[in-house]
């Protein structure tokens, strides 16, 4: 914005001033013309009068062309110095100021004699009497990054008693677990104070700048755009960093089972990852565990080196299943909100997988899941971790998937509407679908209702049904297999797991469209090289789509040890999403699903470090019999205990954790100069150290007069109006 | 077109059916028709001779043809009334203006042949002058009813053309009109105020009643124009480009100044003056004016 003017371009409009001239010109060819009998007494009316139409003619001129002049310099919008003589005459132009402080979790670092939230109250509190002076006439805005779309205080006034009850909200504000979210909180301030009158208006960003909160900062970025925006509307920038030098600090950043099923008395080890964000080694490190069901003894990790990390696991057993929860504690240092992280999960006596039979034999092993039930839940004392629970496809109905992380379709001709769209909920909000095709596939069927042109379960649609010759069956290709993955039993050239699976009769599957979050997890070794195994998410939950049958009828799959070891890890898979939903980011809503026929309604939910019990109804999801439950206020880190009151069993408990983002604990900060360079098309932006700067350094220095030239305009207007017509002569 | 068609409005005469124009003033001459004569003889025009009969008045006598003749005869005599109005009609170019349907000088004609037609109704003789600089046409006053006829066809005639120049002519006039009557002046009065009162005045001294009718057309007397206008002067005057809406108090003020000096010029002189638009009906202007005569 230059000083001057705010739009100098529309100063070109001062070339309308000739508008007047020329129509005063004009007007003098446009003329009637009349034969005149009584001119004597005409000629000496204008004879006495001369001067004056003369003087008159001219003074209306005059202030037409003012007008114009008056309507141009306001449009143009003049700017003048706040303090100079014609600001004083023009009146206070009123700024708006807004403040946007950052209270994420890495502004509860300590460093000095306080924590960095604490100094930016301070600046705060050294800002707010500002408004009782110089700035007397202005409005603020305060917003915190954990809250970007729900200002503290909007375009108000703190002075007198507005200004005492700011300061005590300010001194009650605490580091959140959240990160900041700066170009969310930007945006909202732009679009909230933007939408008002045009005043002038300064941002001030109160944050510790920690290289992690811009990352994503570069050309094109959001908060490079949304900068940009601000500066081009007029927005004074200003940064104040009251990030510290000291950037020392160690963070739990992960912890995790070591398995992904987690069966009742079944020992398990949970890994706590810890690291070193500081630029010197650290040690020892004691890391404690605690679960739902006690107390691990904590064990100390002797050193992590500089910006190393380190792993202490501990081998957790729980006795019954249901709900559970691990959590890990480091000892303290400087950031406590990133030394604990908490994981809530379900054990099982078994994850319930539910095994759909399309196609029903009485033959040992000749229906369509018979070998998945053996496999997953073989006969002996050997817990599979599988309890899978076999139900022929007509007997499905909308209810028929509760309580089921896994569901596997074996050879299923098509599906009611009802059925397939409970089933799509289902596995949206968290659960694993296999398809295993057959003889009985209806491809039109799974086309039109189950892929849906992309929209649908299926990851991609299928073509036909083929066959290769029994002496020369399809194989499976072991290119592209993930090591990692599902398939990893067939990874690796020369593997005999390729070379014994022989696939006589499979569903053809087409590519998948690009951009259409398909996965190809393994290819069939055909001219095509068709698809073997697709997987898609769906919603929360995740679809694995085989080309070949569950049973012996395509291949001889079933019969070989490859097959196991595909289902366990497959099975465990898809039954691992559902947990995603138990463990949550700051501010995530917590939601649970409950049977309607099984439970109360009302649920109690008790948040971290509460005894309190937060009271909240259901409601009816419709079309199932479940109650949904949504908890909003999940801001602090913690393990959330639901307690569901089950008419038969009693109080049952379901478990949530929140968790912050795991680079909160990496204090670096970003240099001036580089965000800077990585911001190229914001200009302007004034950085300060000390909220005294602020005052000098980003108070706007012009106030805008156009309001008082608009005034001025319809002044003129009417005494123009008023002498037009005392002269007798119209606009 | 017809004179009386054109000048003698059927409405008009009907709204004047029952009105005359009485002298106000006393004139010579001695009671015949409508007016009297402080005079016990009379002056009238001799037309011819008659033997006498017993029983005639012995005045009437003409002694001269008994001094030739040896014989009585008396002197027969034009019956003639007191009254003799001459119609004094302005035909200069001012008169030619016109705003709506009817200009000055046609509104004027009609105003002189209802008013000659009243006179020849009630038996008085009424004359016309058109004048603008100069007399133009004269028509002798007659009584006989079919001078009106003569009347008609001169306002028939007449064009407006030429300037106003009161300042000698209406000396002329009066010097012209010898026996005393009525003087009716209808014009738009267009020229200086002191010579024109000083022919009027004229007209005074020489014992006529003079009632001055001054015709104005509605705009002169409104002035409502609005929007840049070049005003082109009759009569030679010059032409001005102006804004109206800026003159119109100051040509009003002089507009009225102007009849408000004639009227109280006329009223000093005790001469009836009358102001007619050309918007305003005759038949209801001409029925007022004759009925606050006769009450007078």
């Amino acid at each position: 914005m230059f000083p001057g003017f705010a739009n100098p371009l529309l100063l070109a409009g001062a070339a309308l001033i000739a508008i007047p001239i020329l129509i005063h010109l004009l007007n003098k060819r446009r003329f009637r013309t009349v034969e005149w009998a009584a001119m004597e007494f005409l000629l000496q009316a204008e004879h006495k009068n001369r001067r004056r139409i003369q003087v008159e003619n001219v003074l209306l001129l005059i202030l037409r062309c003012l007008l114009v002049a008056l309507i141009v310099a306001a449009v143009a919008r003049p700017q003048v110095r706040k303090g100079s003589l014609l600001s004083i005459a023009a009146g206070a132009t009123p700024t708006d100021r807004v403040v946007v402080w950052d209270d994420s979790l890495s502004t509860g670092h300590v460093s000095g004699s306080g924590t960095c939230l604490d100094a930016m109250r301070d600046d705060l509190l050294r800002i707010l009497p500002h408004f009782e002076t110089d700035w007397r006439s202005d409005a603020l805005t305060l917003v915190r990054t954990s809250k970007p779309t729900v200002p503290d205080y909007f375009r108000f006034a703190p002075r007198g008693a507005h200004r005492r009850d700011a300061e005590a909200r300010i001194r009650q504000a605490a580091p959140t677990a959240r990160s900041a979210n700066l170009v969310a909180c930007l945006e909202s301030v732009r679009e909230r104070v933007s939408g008002g009158a045009q005043v002038p208006k300064a941002l001030y960003l109160l944050s510790d700048f920690r290289a992690t909160d811009f990352a994503a900062a570069g050309a094109g970025s959001g908060l490079e755009i949304v900068l940009d925006k601000l500066a081009k509307e007029g927005w004074g920038i200003t940064f104040l960093d009251r990030g510290a030098d000291d950037v020392e600090n160690t963070g739990i950043v992960a912890l995790e089972p070591e398995e992904k099923l987690l069966v009742a008395n079944a020992p398990v080890r949970f890994s706590a990852r810890v690291r070193n964000f500081g630029d010197q080694p650290v040690g020892p490190i004691e890391i404690s565990f605690k679960t739902s069901e006690g107390v691990v003894p904590a064990a100390a990790i002797p050193s992590i080196p500089a910006r190393g990390e380190a792993f202490r696991s501990a081998t957790l057993l729980f006795s019954s299943p249901g709900s559970a929860w691990v959590e890990a504690t480091a000892s303290a240092d400087r950031l406590a909100g990133d030394n604990a992280r908490a994981v809530a999960f379900t054990v099982t006596s078994g994850l319930p997988v539910l095994l759909v039979n399309g196609e029903p034999k009485a033959e040992a092993f000749g229906d369509e899941t018979a070998f998945l039930a053996f496999s997953l839940a073989p006969p002996g004392a050997v817990v599979s971790g599988f309890k899978p629970q076999v139900v022929l496809d007509r007997a499905l109905h909308p209810g028929s998937f509760e309580g089921f992380p896994v569901v596997i379709l074996a050879n299923v001709e098509r599906l009611p509407e009802d059925v397939l769209a409970a089933l799509e909920r289902h596995v949206s909000e968290g659960a694993g679908l296999v398809v295993f095709p057959g003889t009985r596939t209806d491809v039109d069927s799974y086309r039109a209702e189950w892929f849906k042109a992309g929209k649908g379960l299926l990851p991609v649609p299928p073509i036909e049904a083929r066959s290769a010759p029994r002496e020369a069956p399809a194989r499976l290709s072991p290119d592209g297999i993930d090591p990692r993955g599902v398939l990893r039993v067939f990874e690796g050239s020369d593997n005999p797991s390729v070379r014994t699976l022989q696939i006589g009769r499979w569903l053809a599957l087409e590519e998948p469209a690009k951009d259409a979050g398909v996965e190809i997890l393994a290819r069939l070794q055909t001219p095509a090289r068709e698809p073997f195994l697709a997987r898609k998410a769906f919603g929360k939950g995740r679809v694995w789509f085989f080309s070949i049958s569950a049973d012996r009828d395509g291949s001889n799959w079933p019969t070989l040890p490859s097959y196991l070891a595909t289902l366990f890890p497959l099975v465990e898979d898809a039954g691992s999403r559902a947990e995603a939903s138990r463990n949550l980011a700051p501010g995530a809503p917590l939601v649970v699903t409950y049977p309607a026929a099984k439970c109360e309604r009302r649920i109690q939910i008790r948040p971290p470090g509460k005894n309190a019990l937060v009271e909240i109804d259901g409601a009816a999801v419709e079309g199932t019999a479940l109650y949904r439950a949504e908890f909003a206020d999940t801001e602090n880190p913690g393990v959330y205990t639901v307690v569901l009151k089950e008419h038969e069993r009693g109080e049952t408990f379901q478990h949530f954790t929140v968790n912050p983002e795991p680079d909160e604990g990496d204090l670096r900060r970003i240099p001036h100069s580089e965000l800077e360079r990585r911001l190229p098309a914001v200009k302007g932006i004034q950085w300060v150290r000390d909220v005294d700067d602020l005052f000098r350094a980003s108070a706007p220095e012009a106030s805008e007069i156009w309001r008082t030239l608009m005034h001025l305009f319809l002044l003129l207007l009417a005494i123009e109006a008023l002498l037009a017509w005392r002269f007798g002569r119209g606009a | 077109m017809n004179g009386s068609r054109r000048f003698l409005s059927p409405k008009v005469l009907a709204a004047i059916s029952r009105l005359d124009l009485k002298a106000r003033l006393i004139v010579e001459g001695f009671v015949s028709g409508l007016h009297q004569s402080p005079f016990h003889g009379f002056s009238v025009e001799f037309a011819d001779h008659r033997e006498y009969t017993p029983g005639d008045d012995i005045r009437h006598i003409d002694w001269k043809v008994y001094a030739k003749s040896d014989r009585f005869s008396i002197k027969e005599f034009e019956e003639e009334t007191n009254l003799k109005c001459t119609m004094l009609l302005d035909v200069s170019e001012s008169m030619r203006y016109r705003s709506g349907e009817t200009s000055k000088l046609e509104y004027g004609s009609v105003l002189v042949a209802t008013l000659s037609h009243l006179l020849l109704h009630q038996q008085d003789a009424t004359g016309l002058v058109l004048f603008d600089s100069d007399i133009r046409r004269h028509v002798p006053e007659s009584s006989r009813p079919s001078h009106i006829l003569a009347i008609l066809a001169e306002l028939d005639r007449a064009v407006a053309e030429q300037k106003t120049d009161v300042s000698v002519l209406f000396h002329k006039i009066a010097e012209k009109i010898k026996r005393r009557g009525m003087v009716l002046l209808v014009s738009d009065l267009f020229c200086p105020v002191e010579p024109l009162m000083r022919g009027l005045k004229h007209f005074r001294h020489k014992r006529h009643e003079v009632v001055v009718f001054q015709i104005v057309d509605p705009f002169e007397r409104d002035f409502p124009f609005e929007d840049n206008t070049l005003f082109k002067g009759l009569e030679g005057y010059p032409e001005l480009l102006t804004e109206p809406r800026s003159l119109k108090a100051a040509y009003l003020k002089n507009f009225r100044d102007h009849a408000e000096a004639i009227r109280k010029a006329c009223a000093d002189q005790r001469i009836d003056f009358v102001q007619i638009g050309t918007d305003q009906p005759l038949e209801t202007v001409l029925p007022r004016y004759l009925a606050l005569r006769a009450r007078r």
